[in-house]
């Protein structure tokens, strides 16, 4: 896994939406890129809401020196149980609203 | 390049600056930390593969074909200079910023590295009796983590105690069952190890403590019984915002919790557990704390000090009570 929030992004799903779009895989690919970047510092949020900001750093700290390690979950869990829902449903949220934006062009 | 594609590619970037704008909204310090610790959000996958390829682990796991065939262009052509541009000057991070501490060398002893520890600690927070800011606290945890891989904070579970600093003094032991003696603490009950020489004089209290062991006779005292008022501490529970509403909540939530407690002047740190609850406001004191916990302070001789009192985060129990002596470096 490269972060370990990855599997919560679905952006698989991403690709399929832009595909109606953008037939170029390249063009796509790049789009998703630009999506990943937006979809880290909105997971980043949710992160940041939950945990207490006293551990912050540590979060920042030990995401740092292993950005897939799916430990991270302990802590976040400790301080919100369902962190999984959450980043899911934020995920989803993100790539909506950005999906949105194009449907209504 | 179409023109459908740079029309969707300039909603995304207007979308991205959305998103960031509203993250550091929202976090502030974000950006501060962010720097410090030279993290790249929209860089972190690449970071991640970095990582993974010195870690000599698989990088097979791409997150999907799309971001694989796009590393492979920016590998190949370099990324487009205007989305790089774009995404950096939306960064949580601006330039490196060189950690505030040096690395040492792991040939110190001892007694050196508690030294280099206690600098560390006084570095972010000067040693005093004044609660931590937030800032002090993260900077604390750091040093914290990185010294003795422990997570401790002076905030768990939304409860953060009136005073994380101040005067600990001595207390006396705790009755094990109905009937102990004070005599049965001058040797480890049951490792047989001289534990508190002094215990006649330290004296046991009369009535029941706030945490009692479960223990009914001698036979039935564990060690984890033994442990836990031999490195016991008291604290000011009663003072914590929202005690008086809902006192059975936070009864629960100190019984036995674990602590860290430092020793600011010496780097000297013990990893305790709350089985009182005191000293009375009156006195002047913040905490108590066994004599064992005294002497592993450093306080053994004054009987009284200046310590700095954290929530050790061990939700899985694998922390042992006891002077933490596995300093790193």
């Amino acid at each position: 896994m490269i972060i370990f929030y990855d599997h919560l992004l679905d952006l698989e799903t991403l690709d399929q939406e832009l595909s109606a779009y953008l037939p170029d895989a390249q063009e796509r690919a790049e789009i998703v890129s630009i999506m990943d970047a937006s979809l880290h510092h909105a997971v980043m949020d949710v992160i940041f809401t939950s945990l207490p900001t006293d551990a912050h750093e540590l979060f920042l700290m030990q995401f740092h020196a292993d950005p897939g390690a799916p430990e991270h979950f302990d802590l976040l869990r400790r301080y919100r149980p369902l962190i999984e829902d959450d980043i899911r449903s934020t995920a989803h949220t993100t790539k909506r609203q950005f999906l949105d934006t194009i449907h209504a062009d | 390049m179409t023109q459908q594609f740079r029309h969707i590619r300039r909603a995304a970037l207007s979308h991205h600056k959305t998103v960031v704008r509203s993250f550091h909204k929202s976090h502030r310090h974000a950006r501060r930390l962010m720097q410090r610790h030279q993290v790249v959000l929209h860089k972190v996958r690449d970071h991640s593969l970095r990582t993974a390829a010195v870690a000599s682990l698989s990088t097979g796991l791409l997150a999907t074909p799309a971001l694989l065939a796009h590393t492979a262009q920016v590998q190949a052509q370099g990324e487009q200079p205007d989305i790089q541009k774009t995404l950096d000057a939306n960064s949580s991070f601006a330039q490196p910023v060189v950690t505030d501490f040096p690395t040492f060398g792991t040939s110190l002893n001892t007694e050196s590295k508690r030294t280099v520890f206690a600098d560390r600690i006084n570095k972010v927070a000067p040693e005093g009796t004044s609660n931590l800011t937030t800032d002090q606290s993260a900077a604390v945890s750091q040093v914290i983590k990185e010294t003795f891989n422990i997570l401790a904070t002076d905030q768990l579970e939304g409860v953060k105690l009136k005073d994380s600093r101040g005067i600990m003094a001595g207390e006396q032991h705790l009755p094990l069952y109905p009937g102990d003696k004070v005599t049965n603490f001058y040797r480890n009950r049951i490792t047989g190890e001289i534990a508190d020489p002094t215990a006649s004089q330290t004296g046991m209290v009369p009535g029941k403590p706030s945490y009692m062991s479960g223990a009914r006779s001698a036979s039935e005292v564990t060690k984890q019984d033994v442990d836990r008022e031999q490195w016991y501490v008291a604290v000011q529970t009663f003072l914590v915002q929202g005690f008086q509403q809902n006192p059975n909540k936070f009864y629960n939530f100190f019984k036995f919790r674990k602590m860290l407690a430092i020793n600011q002047k010496t780097g000297q740190a013990i990893v305790v557990d709350i089985s009182d609850a005191g000293p009375s406001q009156f006195t002047g004191r913040i905490f108590g704390g066994n004599n064992p916990v005294l002497i592993g302070l450093g306080l053994g001789e004054v009987r009284t000090g200046n310590i700095l009192m954290l929530f050790v985060d061990d939700p899985n129990d694998t922390i042992p009570l006891g002077p933490l002596t596995g300093y790193n470096p």
